[in-house]
């Protein structure tokens, strides 16, 4: 047989997907999720709560209610309550967002009924011991000045401050922050925010009708409802902003400004054209700063969503003697999109990744699990994902063209660069 | 446990074929049995440089990337200091783009100046980006020539330093390929929603013409055994002081390796583990610590690395530390904390196969490191550990003269 291997194989360009229908409970005023998969022997428990820090009164209070979590209830120590959970291999992850907090717990199926017990308590029953909370503050305090050294986390921590001056989604936490948080207005946001019961539970992996009830009954919940702090967006202007850092060799470079949110009509050719852009590894920011140029390890854009609106930004850490040069280049490969129409080939690779990538994203019962809770968290019509598929699968170049000159003129995006000062 | 079939191509490729018909997907793995450790002492960072090439094209195809992106597919790789791995997943029902992309690099490379010249500065901003432009970020830098004086492993993986990569010419690069690039030097692993016999035959199809290439036999420095302590000090600017401390163990296929793994988790396996309930909860001495084993393939090394709290100098960390070293080589572990770590390791193994890359994954570092089926055998070598076996490996490890200490200060404090 003679093989030529400079003609592919027959690519199909179908990327059918289905997600899983959850199943919907609604237990004393609380929305539970059952997403079962019997193809592990894991559990995955998550509690999401309104407690996000948008909520909270000063720097802190959420991720260090958040952290402290079970560190402590009334009736055990934070050693016996981790020893406990340790001994059936438990897992606890606690997690933070701008609107939402969340505890999730991963145990085997066969613990769980062992762990409940515990995870419950230290849900419903924390009571945030002073010395825990003053050596959790210490620690996080100690590896926060370590990460003040490093110029991608002071872009990163900087960055939103440019979109949203004076408003929570701009707050920029401060070293001293660490030396405010009191016990008293820790245990009363998780008072307030904890006790008010979740916004939603989603059980899911080995988990059947038994387990469903094992974990409502683990819980008591007294529903409060808490109005959304929506505080007003301040107006958009683009800003320009370095923070020097002169003992780097690398420079973090932040470029974007505010986005749409999924609800919008034009979330998915935003959704399209950042991919194209910047978006994976064959985009053209990577082609050109990185696989052409040489200027960096690695360069992308993405679209962030908070539930007021999102954030559209590209990010990178380039050579300090690149700077200019890479601003320049980005320049270039944002007014080339708003100049050219994308041609037809480059339109189906991109469609082919984006739909290939979502399948990945769907791929057994935890993955399927995030997808679900962006539908519940955000009240998104159930189909929302197949819609949006195919909105991008429609997309034409001209939506592209449009979408750039809407949203993505040079003239709209802020900037930071922290690292040395550069030549222009 | 993860099923599987294995078959030997006539040109030494060993294919290795999981089917999982729960996903959508399907995931190619294929590990090369050449590391940073198989480097010539003044060319070091090749492997990973070379890992960089991989993907600038190969002799039939111009762009490995972009078929795979319009085939729905993604992927990557790594470079450790035992063995190089590439990776992809892609919707099932088009594997053999896989196929043919992974074939055709293994059978050549599209070599050239321009995209070499380029992927050196890549890689050296990789350099800086991870180890020079960030905290406590050369600290490898510093102890792997501590700990190793004649092993290989005395070089990380990205280079001793960027002048090795800067003087990498394409002759160097292009020899590499040939010494190690192999269908005989590499084991291929495909999981997913596939029919084991479609996949042998497009197994047969794509690599089975791929000649047989001489590799040649592997015969590395050995370290020999440490007789006394190590120590560096060194000054940066950090916030906090660091400490590490390294012990040399067993390598990975060693039926010694399992006991020291789990003692690593008796050390410091979650926040009811040894290290942070004393040394960070009760004494408060460090801010944060960990140990855990470096699984190699030459004999490996156990990592104690903390950073301390401001007020404690280096030396207390550290005899801090040896005090709780002590204590587990001489006060017999309870049952209940073995019985924790076991289950530890149980979730651990159960997050390992939720995905078919990682089932691949696991399949190809098994096989390469002699056989496959340890992965469905090792849940029973770890529940039949004893207590014993874990106090032997303290004592065997927990020795002065089997010590390297790195000691990372702040000029700050």
């Amino acid at each position: 047989m003679n093989l030529d291997r400079s003609i592919p194989p027959v690519i199909r360009q179908e990327f059918p997907f289905t997600l899983i229908q959850p199943e919907k409970q609604m237990i004393r005023g609380v929305p539970y999720y059952l997403i079962s998969g019997d193809d592990t022997d894991l559990v995955r428990l998550e509690l999401v709560f309104q407690a996000g820090s948008v909520y909270e009164p000063s720097a802190l209070i959420a991720s260090t209610a958040n952290n402290l979590l079970g560190e402590g209830t009334s009736s055990h120590s934070a050693a016996e309550i981790n020893a406990r959970l340790d001994y059936y291999g438990a897992y606890i992850e606690k997690e933070i967002t701008h609107e939402h907090a969340s505890v999730t717990l991963y145990c085997l199926g066969r613990f769980l009924k062992d762990v409940l017990p515990f995870f419950a308590e230290l849900v419903l029953d924390s009571v945030f011991p002073d010395r825990e909370l003053r050596i959790n503050l210490n620690n996080r305090k100690a590896s926060f000045e370590s990460n003040l050294k490093k110029v991608e986390f002071v872009c990163r921590q900087h960055f939103p401050s440019l979109l949203f001056p004076g408003h929570p989604y701009g707050k920029v936490t401060r070293l001293e922050d660490y030396d405010q948080v009191t016990q008293t207005d820790v245990f009363h946001f998780y008072q307030t925010y904890y006790h008010a019961a979740p916004v939603a539970v989603f059980l899911s992996g080995k988990a059947n009708q038994q387990t469903f009830q094992l974990v409502s009954d683990a819980f008591d919940w007294h529903k409060r409802t808490i109005p959304l702090n929506h505080i007003a967006l301040p107006d958009y202007t683009p800003v320009h902003k370095h923070i020097a850092m002169e003992d780097t060799i690398q420079s973090a470079i932040r470029i974007g400004r505010p986005a749409v949110t999924q609800e919008h009509p034009d979330f998915a050719i935003w959704s399209l054209t950042n991919t194209i852009l910047g978006g994976y590894f064959g985009s053209r920011l990577m082609k050109n700063i990185r696989e052409e140029k040489g200027y960096t390890y690695g360069i992308g854009s993405a679209l962030q969503m908070h539930s007021q609106c999102g954030v559209w930004l590209i990010a990178t850490e380039v050579g300090a003697e690149y700077t200019q040069a890479t601003l320049d280049e980005i320049n270039k490969e944002i007014l080339r999109m708003h100049h050219e129409p994308v041609g037809e080939e480059e339109m189906q690779i991109v469609k082919n990744y984006i739909q290939g990538n979502f399948l990945k994203s769907v791929d057994g019962p935890f993955a399927q699990t995030e997808r679900i809770k962006i539908i519940v968290l955000k009240g998104l019509p159930e189909d929302y994902y197949q819609r949006l598929i195919e909105a991008i699968r429609k997309a034409s170049a001209d939506d592209v063209l449009q979408c750039m000159h809407t949203y993505l003129h040079p003239d709209q995006l802020s900037r930071l660069v922290v690292g040395k000062a550069w030549k222009n | 446990m993860i099923e599987f079939n294995k078959y030997t191509l006539s040109n030494g490729l060993r294919v290795l074929i999981h089917q999982d018909h729960t996903t959508p997907l399907a995931a190619m793995n294929i590990v090369y049995d050449v590391g940073a450790r198989d480097e010539h002492p003044e060319k070091t960072g090749f492997a990973h440089l070379f890992e960089h090439l991989m993907f600038e094209g190969s002799k039939n195809i111009p762009n490995y990337d972009t078929p795979l992106q319009l085939a729905g597919g993604s992927n990557n790789a790594f470079t450790s200091n035992d063995v190089t791995n590439y990776y992809l997943t892609v919707p099932a029902s088009n594997i053999e783009v896989g196929f043919w992309l992974e074939s055709d690099r293994m059978l050549e490379l599209a070599f050239s100046k321009e995209k070499l010249d380029v992927q050196k500065k890549v890689v050296s901003e990789e350099f800086k980006q991870r180890y020079l432009n960030q905290p406590y970020g050369d600290i490898w830098l510093l102890a792997r020539p501590l700990i190793y004086k004649k092993h290989p492993y005395q070089w990380a993986t990205i280079g001793k330093d960027l002048s090795h990569i800067e003087k990498a010419t394409l002759e160097d690069v292009k020899d590499f390929f040939y010494k190690f690039y192999a269908p005989n030097n590499a084991v291929l692993v495909i999981s997913g929603n596939v029919e084991t016999s479609a996949i042998l035959q497009l197994a047969e199809k794509w690599f089975g013409p791929i000649p047989r290439r001489n590799v040649p036999k592997r015969n590395l420095p050995q370290e020999p055994p440490q007789t006394e302590e190590r120590r560096l000090r060194v000054e940066r600017d950090v916030p906090s002081d660091a400490l590490l401390m390294a012990f040399h163990m067993p390598s990975r296929t060693d039926e010694r390796y399992y006991a020291f793994d789990l003692l690593t988790d008796i050390l410091s396996g979650g926040k009811s583990s040894r290290l942070y309930e004393k040394l960070v909860k009760e004494k408060e001495i460090f801010t944060e610590i960990g140990a855990y084993v470096m699984g190699s393939h030459d004999p490996g090394l156990i990592i104690v690395f903390g950073k301390l709290e401001k007020k404690i100098t280096i030396a207390q960390g550290e005899a801090a530390v040896w005090e709780l070293l002590e204590e587990i080589k001489q006060l017999r572990i309870a049952d209940e904390e073995l019985a924790k770590v076991k289950n530890k390791w149980l979730t651990q193994n159960a997050f390992e196969q939720l995905s078919v890359l990682n089932k691949a994954m696991k399949l190809s570092f098994a096989e390469l490191l002699g056989d496959a089926q340890m992965v469905n055998r090792e849940p029973e070598i770890y529940a039949s550990i004893t207590v014993e076996q874990i106090q032997q490996a303290a004592a065997m490890a927990f020795q002065k003269n089997n010590c390297s200490i790195l000691e990372y200060k702040s000029l700050q404090i």
